[in-house]
């Protein structure tokens, strides 16, 4: 395959990859982190701790225990496999699975951080005109904190680019479908093609240099 | 590795030893610092040989290295992975390769001499169920082989795929040891590994397909002393490897 083309696809599947994860994260983080900002339950720090964990864990830990729950033969593999008649390990699905274990501190930690300054008199008046809280939650609370779920999509977005460690155990690098943007760098490296790995390692570092660099201006506008 | 903890405890012990004798008289002291000395004398001259082993020889490197006079500390990875970091100055004194064109490539550059070939490897078909071998190999089946780029035993399983015409979906994985681990975990229907790996495992006849030489390029796993330090060592090394106690062992251990 030639190096451009490779290149090429490796970089959608990224792009593909970061997309769906961000998308899905910022759907299921929102009330995932109001609960953690707002609850007196008992649950609370053993969740926090769960969600924190791949901040903490080395990636390889979770590529291994992610594999083996995916494999035809574990739990969640053969649940799929059964329900969808698809595998999941080492396919795209597998990989976005992967991603959203991973970068789901990412998304939820800044989120769980910014509910926590929420105005409690605003929420109060809510609730004293009859606004019932899912409505309360949808209409006051999210586009209150607008800049805080753009950095946090935005941080989930970049955190899932930059991954490599888990991608590198559940992937497969099979082009097209897992062979992300820093796997493929890895190659390269491995094949000694250092113009290739020129390419790729510049076009990630200008990416993430870009994104954040945006994020902080936007984050500073009124 | 070894090294660095060898100091850390020299850092623990040394001012306890000059706690303990300074009370004593000069005489004494003189005699147990000597003492000390020349007890501890084989434990900082040897420094361990560093070999770079592929992966593919990971569990007949126990059995060689048992029974070596001096320490070792090996390094594991394709033969493209360890090959690259010679070639970018990592210190080894060995490189045992999985293929002869990477050492010979070394040789040629004068970062290694020496060549030996200390094993011919065999590559195997192993499937987590049904019959391994050329009918089982169909296009819903998932193999891991390791990268063809890099490792010179999924250079020979895309050889043997290609003979066959046989088009399963390929998991790459970064060497043999990689490989193996994607089938083992049940994530791959089977895997592309050599037949070490298989033996050194004790996976059941049925489960495993030797496939035909034919079908690939001859594995010729060849070995060199990289010009990195430890000279006469590497050498002597490199010589054990090539006797005929080891060959054996080596073939023992599922080579040629």
């Amino acid at each position: 395959m030639p190096v451009a083309v490779d290149i090429a696809q490796a970089a959608l599947v990224t792009a593909l990859l970061a997309l769906v994860t961000t998308a899905i994260l910022l759907v299921a983080s929102p009330p995932l982190a109001w609960w953690i900002a707002r609850t007196g339950s008992k649950w609370r720090s053993p969740v926090e701790a769960l969600v924190a964990l791949p901040l903490v864990l080395p990636p390889t830990v979770i590529g291994f225990y992610l594999l083996l729950l995916m494999a035809p033969s574990g739990p969640l593999g053969a649940l799929v496999q059964a329900v969808a008649g698809v595998p999941l390990a080492f396919t795209f699905t597998g990989l976005v699975l992967g991603s959203l274990v991973y970068s789901l501190p990412f998304v939820t930690g800044p989120l769980a951080s910014a509910f926590r300054t929420t105005d409690a008199h605003l929420l109060e008046a809510a609730a004293s005109l009859g606004v019932a809280p899912t409505a309360c939650f949808l209409r006051l609370v999210l586009p209150l904190h607008r800049k805080a779920l753009l950095a946090a999509g935005v941080l989930g977005f970049a955190h899932t680019v930059g991954e490599f460690g888990t991608v590198l155990m559940i992937g497969g690098n099979i082009p097209g479908e897992t062979r992300v943007l820093s796997i493929a760098l890895f190659d390269r490296v491995e094949m000694l093609d250092y113009g290739a790995a020129h390419v790729i390692a510049a076009l990630l570092l200008a990416f993430s240099l870009a994104v954040l660099t945006c994020t902080y201006r936007w984050l500073r506008l009124p | 590795m070894h090294s660095v903890i060898f100091k850390a405890q020299l850092l623990v012990i040394v001012p306890r030893v000059l706690l303990y004798i300074t009370p004593l008289s000069r005489d004494r002291r003189v005699r147990l610092l000597v003492g000390i000395v020349v007890l501890s004398a084989p434990l900082c001259t040897a420094e361990p040989l560093r070999v770079a082993v592929a992966s593919n020889f990971q569990g007949a490197f126990a059995a060689v290295e048992t029974g070596y006079s001096g320490e070792v500390v090996a390094t594991y990875g394709s033969s493209g992975l360890l090959y690259a970091q010679i070639v970018q100055g990592r210190p080894f004194d060995v490189f045992l390769s999985a293929d002869q064109a990477r050492p010979r490539t070394l040789v040629a550059a004068g970062k290694a001499r020496g060549l030996v070939v200390y094993a011919r490897g065999r590559l195997v078909l192993w499937a987590n169920h049904g019959v391994p071998g050329p009918s089982w190999l169909t296009a819903d089946k998932r193999v891991a082989i390791a990268n063809p780029e890099t490792a010179p035993y999924g250079r020979a399983a895309v050889e043997a795929l290609a003979e066959l015409a046989a088009a399963p979906r390929r998991i790459t994985a970064l060497n043999v040891a990689q490989a193996f681990h994607f089938a083992r975990s049940g994530a791959a229907d089977g895997a592309f590994v050599a037949l070490a790996q298989i033996l050194a495992q004790e996976i059941s006849a049925d489960r495993y397909w030797i496939v035909p030489e034919e079908l690939y390029a001859p594995i010729e796993q060849a070995a060199v002393v990289v010009r990195s330090g430890a000279e006469a060592a590497a050498q002597a090394f490199l010589a054990r490897l090539a006797s005929d106690e080891m060959q054996q062992l080596i073939r023992q251990a599922g080579y040629r």
